[in-house]
């Protein structure tokens, strides 16, 4: 078990570089996860801190101790692929024996370490099958069971659960998180699904372009999204957002979207009007009701689309018309109904709505009132 | 997708055809072979004359007598049967192992010069062995090496390790990238890493490679001629030639060709063993690909 | 995968550079030896050297024998190439289909390529004899030709060498075009047919951009091979009758063997390799196109993310 920590960490390629000076530091035993789109460079990071790819410039430390330069046999972490990677041409049994095979454990042990790893994830009765013949399910707990089996310091997972079907990634999350608590290793997870992250990390790492975004737990990275980014990344609906500027009408400041303009109280107005006034707003999903009853109010558009969800509805809202339309999901009861083309109105309270300026970081609200 | 029977009509005639075209010369030398030569030289291929059987094999392998004129030769094609044998076992062996190094070296890493490497390596599959004959039998003599096994398996080591090399590189390079990557975090250095997964992945590509190298090695006819014709390391095709007619027009018929038939099925038995092994082992082994991807 | 230069990796490499090394030693010795050979004549009676300088190289390139050897060699490979594409792409399509029988006849398609120029001289001597030969002794109880008939004259000697050569050659194209052939998604022949494509357009439209860079490599393998083959006509006609289907390797053979002309061997042999230096830099040539398909792993702009196999293994960064 070990903590982790990324120091200004850089790995470019001739034009491009995959990672951006990065700084993280991950506490031992920690739940850890990377999140964000693909080509962000997750990937990358994660074969840095396994040694199967050598940074350009920086340092990554266990436990203090930097391990930048030392080869991955000797770093004593594990890693469960996006593709598997199990040996093809070994039994689930020897898939799992092979790295203590390497490490030379005594036969005795090993026969009794790889038969708990496999019950541990109730593969106990497949031991000699080979890959090829398994589900998708079963291979990826073999995989688990090969990382597991061999008790590292440090648990890397590079989207395992991606190529999987929903049903089966909703029993795997809560195996991988099972098998966390058991463990109590260090678990660096990459993902481009922020559901895992949100149900799955002790911290998420919000990533894009090679930089970090946002560091915090779930809760945090929810409710106080540090920039557009992660707005747009977290929840199941990406925030809706708009952009516009903070415009005085009739003495009173209100944000003026393309065709949205919403009134501001006065706090929102202190964070608008900084920099050139150019701001994002957004506003979830979730955070909206339709009808005037609070407000601000958005103004009336016309549904455009309606998604049920069985649990609830989406209902995509249009407000103008032509290029400069904006589109606003709200979510809401299962029961309502509408149609395509009725008129319908927004509404938002202060609490739901951010603001973000013109290079993306939020404005409001603002750290010092949260 | 579905055929109708237009098309499938002419399926059936292109797999007779391809059958015939592949089989018939095939079939007129085996025939030839069981013929005694006098029935065969009365009157021609065309017939089931009596004393068909394996007579012309029987003396090949020196179970039964034959005339003087090629007492001499028949005993040299067994001979040459044997010494083809070892040299073409210990050219597969040494070049496919040369080979799945120097292919894994450039089907994985970059280095300087590698472009003008794979370019060199390649060049030499280009030369005809005729413009290096003389010069290698100059050298190889000059090292006491002519009439020798490792004479001629040096030869061929030359033509064949760059072709296997070419081959297994491309393999090498198609092989995920993340099998290797787990051994390697899985407690492999690079080498044990080659050795315990990815040659074994590779195995149908190094099953192919070893025998084309015995092909190469079993069928070769020059360097055979020149570095160990008349010796006591003679191999199979010179010795084979011994019997050939090779002016067929003259339409005077060469008093050895049922044996040179009966021979020429010999030499063609285990390059067939081999290919058919190899064709077994090649698909039985196909199960490396569906594992990478934990979909069903 | 570009890791830190370690140990184990110099040693490898120290391997395959000693590889490479002794295989240019091998490669180049007998080379300049050659060349040495080809500026002298030897006169082996006598045991005397005499340097000639380029004489030689003149006489071959001046010698109506000689040109008409590699004017031989050129339509050998010629036809040699034009049969063999097309029957190897034929059987490959045929093959691709699925019918009963269709691995046991994948398997039998390699065997003229697995038997000998020598025991594939056999077969066909056996074909072509005017006496006893296969052809013959079919077509003479029809009637059609007389009972002597010789297959192998001096106007076609050439070109039975070159089916005979095109029957063991063959399968090594067969083999690329299968190959090539079961990487075309189905899913594209899918969608032809259901915008109504008669087969031919299939064939035209699907089929055959996905063959280009195989039909070079066949076009570049088959063509070398060819031009450089030696045994399969030294086993079947000897270069006769006469000098009918003498090829420019067999004028080399004889050159050195029964003119014991070492010298003119050697500057002979130094024009068939310019001639083959050629063809490799052509060979090379569709290398370096096709490095985009060779997975290093490395870094992305090694490998093209847009080529099917490529694509989906490359560690783009993610």
């Amino acid at each position: 078990m070990a903590a982790v920590v990324l120091q200004k960490l850089s790995r470019r390629y001739r034009e491009t570089s995959a990672v951006d000076s990065l700084d993280l530091e991950i506490a031992d035993k920690e739940f850890v996860i990377l999140l964000g789109p693909s080509g962000c460079g997750k990937t990358t990071i994660l074969n840095l801190i396994a040694g199967t790819d050598t940074p350009t410039s920086g340092h990554i430390l266990f436990d203090g101790r930097p391990v930048e330069h030392v080869p991955p046999e000797k770093r004593n972490v594990s890693m469960v692929f996006q593709n598997i990677a199990l040996y093809p041409h070994k039994t689930v049994y020897e898939n799992i024996a092979f790295p203590l095979r390497m490490a030379r454990v005594a036969r005795a042990e090993l026969d009794e370490r790889v038969r708990a790893a496999a019950n541990l994830l109730r593969i106990g009765d497949l031991l000699n099958r080979r890959p090829h013949e398994l589900s998708g399910g079963q291979r990826q707990r073999v995989a688990l069971g090969r990382a597991a089996v061999r008790n590292p310091v440090v648990f890397l997972f590079d989207e395992p659960l991606s190529a999987l079907d929903a049903r089966l990634r909703g029993e795997m999350r809560v195996e991988i998180k099972k098998l966390h608590e058991r463990l109590g290793a260090t678990f660096i997870y990459v993902t481009h699904d922020q559901v895992e992250a949100l149900t799955m990390a002790d911290r998420i790492a919000v990533m894009d372009g090679g930089r970090l975004r946002q560091f915090g737990a779930p809760d945090e990275v929810y409710h106080r999204p540090a920039n557009i980014s992660v707005a747009r990344f977290i929840g199941s609906e990406g925030m809706n957002l708009i952009a516009g500027r903070a415009v005085k009408r009739e003495g009173r400041f209100a944000f003026q979207g393309s065709c949205i303009t919403i009134p501001l109280d006065d706090a929102m107005v202190a964070a608008a009007r900084v920099g050139n006034g150019m701001v994002t707003l957004g506003v979830r999903p979730e955070g909206l009701s339709i009808g005037a009853i609070g407000i601000p109010v958005l103004g009336e558009g016309r549904v455009y689309a309606v998604e049920p969800l069985g649990s609830d509805q989406l209902v995509n809202v249009s407000y103008g018309s032509g290029d400069d339309a904006e589109l606003i999901k709200v979510r809401t009861r299962p029961d309502a109904r509408f149609r395509v083309g009725d008129a319908i109105s927004l509404s938002a309270s202060p609490s739901d709505i951010y603001l973000f300026n013109e290079t993306g970081d939020r404005m409001f609200p603002d750290d010092a009132r949260a | 997708m579905k055929k109708n029977a237009a098309e499938r009509v002419m399926l059936w005639v292109s797999v007779a055809l391809i059958a015939a075209w592949t089989f018939v010369p095939i079939a007129v030398m085996l025939w030839a072979s069981l013929m005694p030569l006098n029935a065969l030289i009365d009157r021609g291929l065309i017939q089931w004359p009596s004393g068909m059987g394996f007579a012309n094999y029987r003396a090949l392998l020196g179970f039964a007598s034959i005339n003087e004129v090629f007492g001499g030769q028949a005993m040299a094609v067994a001979r040459g049967f044997f010494n083809s044998i070892v040299v073409a076992i210990a050219v597969a062996v040494i070049g496919t192992a040369v080979a799945v190094i120097g292919g894994y070296a450039f089907g994985r890493f970059r280095f300087p010069f590698k472009n003008t490497l794979l370019f060199v390596l390649l060049s030499v599959r280009v030369l005809p062995p005729i413009a290096v004959l003389i010069p290698y039998f100059v050298i190889l003599s000059a090292l006491h090496l002519v009439g020798t096994y490792a004479g001629l398996i040096v030869t061929y080591l030359t033509t064949v390790v760059p072709l296997l090399t070419w081959v297994l590189m491309g393999y090498f390079g198609s092989l995920p990238l993340e099998i290797e990557r787990a051994a390697r975090i899985d407690g492999c250095s690079r080498l044990r890493a080659l050795w315990h997964v990815t040659i074994p992945m590779a195995a149908p590509c190094i099953a192919a490679a070893f025998v084309i190298a015995f092909l190469t090695a079993w069928n070769e006819l020059l360097f055979g001629i020149v570095l160990t014709g008349g010796t006591a390391k003679q191999t199979l095709s010179p010795a084979l030639l011994a019997f050939s007619p090779t002016m067929p027009s003259t339409g005077t018929a060469n008093l050895g060709i049922t044996l040179f038939a009966a021979g020429s099925v010999l030499s063609a038995v285990p390059p067939l063993i081999l290919a058919l092994l190899a064709q077994t082992y090649i698909t039985r082994l196909n199960v490396a690909d569906p594992v990478t991807s934990p979909g069903d | 995968m570009r890791w830190a230069p370690t140990s184990d990796a110099r040693f490898a490499l120290g391997i395959v550079g000693g590889v490479v090394l002794f295989n240019v030693i091998i490669f180049i010795l007998p080379l300049i030896y050659a060349a040495w050979i080809s500026f002298h004549d030897r006169d082996v009676i006598l045991h005397t050297q005499e340097f000639v300088g380029f004489d030689h190289y003149r006489l071959i390139l001046t010698s109506a024998e000689a040109i008409a050897a590699i004017l031989r060699s050129i339509k050998f490979t010629a036809v040699v190439v034009d049969l063999s594409l097309v029957m190897g792409l034929g059987i490959a399509l045929v093959l691709n289909e699925d019918f009963p029988g269709r691995s046991l006849l994948r398997a039998a398609i390699l065997l003229p390529w697995a038997l000998s120029e020598v025991v594939t001289a056999t077969a066909w001597i056996f074909i072509v004899n005017p006496t006893f030969g296969a052809l013959t002794g079919l077509l003479h109880p029809l009637g059609l030709v007389a009972a002597n008939h010789a297959w192998i004259n001096e106007n076609t000697a050439l070109y039975w060498v070159a089916i005979a050569f095109v029957w063991h050659i063959t399968p090594l194209g067969t083999l690329f075009f299968l190959a090539a052939l079961q990487t075309i998604p189905d899913t594209l022949y899918q969608a032809a047919r259901i915008d109504r494509a008669p087969p031919l357009q299939r064939f035209v439209h699907v089929t055959l951009p996905h063959l280009r860079p195989t039909v070079m490599i066949v076009l570049v393998v088959v063509t070398v091979e060819a031009f450089r083959s030696f045994d399969l006509l030294f086993a079947m006609t000897g270069g006769g009758p006469g000098t009918a289907s003498q090829t420019f390797p067999m004028l080399i053979f004889r050159y050195t063997f029964e003119f014991s002309r070492y010298g003119l061997a050697a500057a002979a042999s130094y024009i068939l390799v310019a001639i083959g230096m050629i063809i490799t830099s052509i060979y090379f040539l569709v290398l370096m196109r096709r490095r985009h398909y060779v997975n290093t792993g490395t870094l992305p702009f090694d490998a093209d993310p847009r080529s099917p196999i490529a694509g989906d293994r490359t560690a783009l960064p993610s």
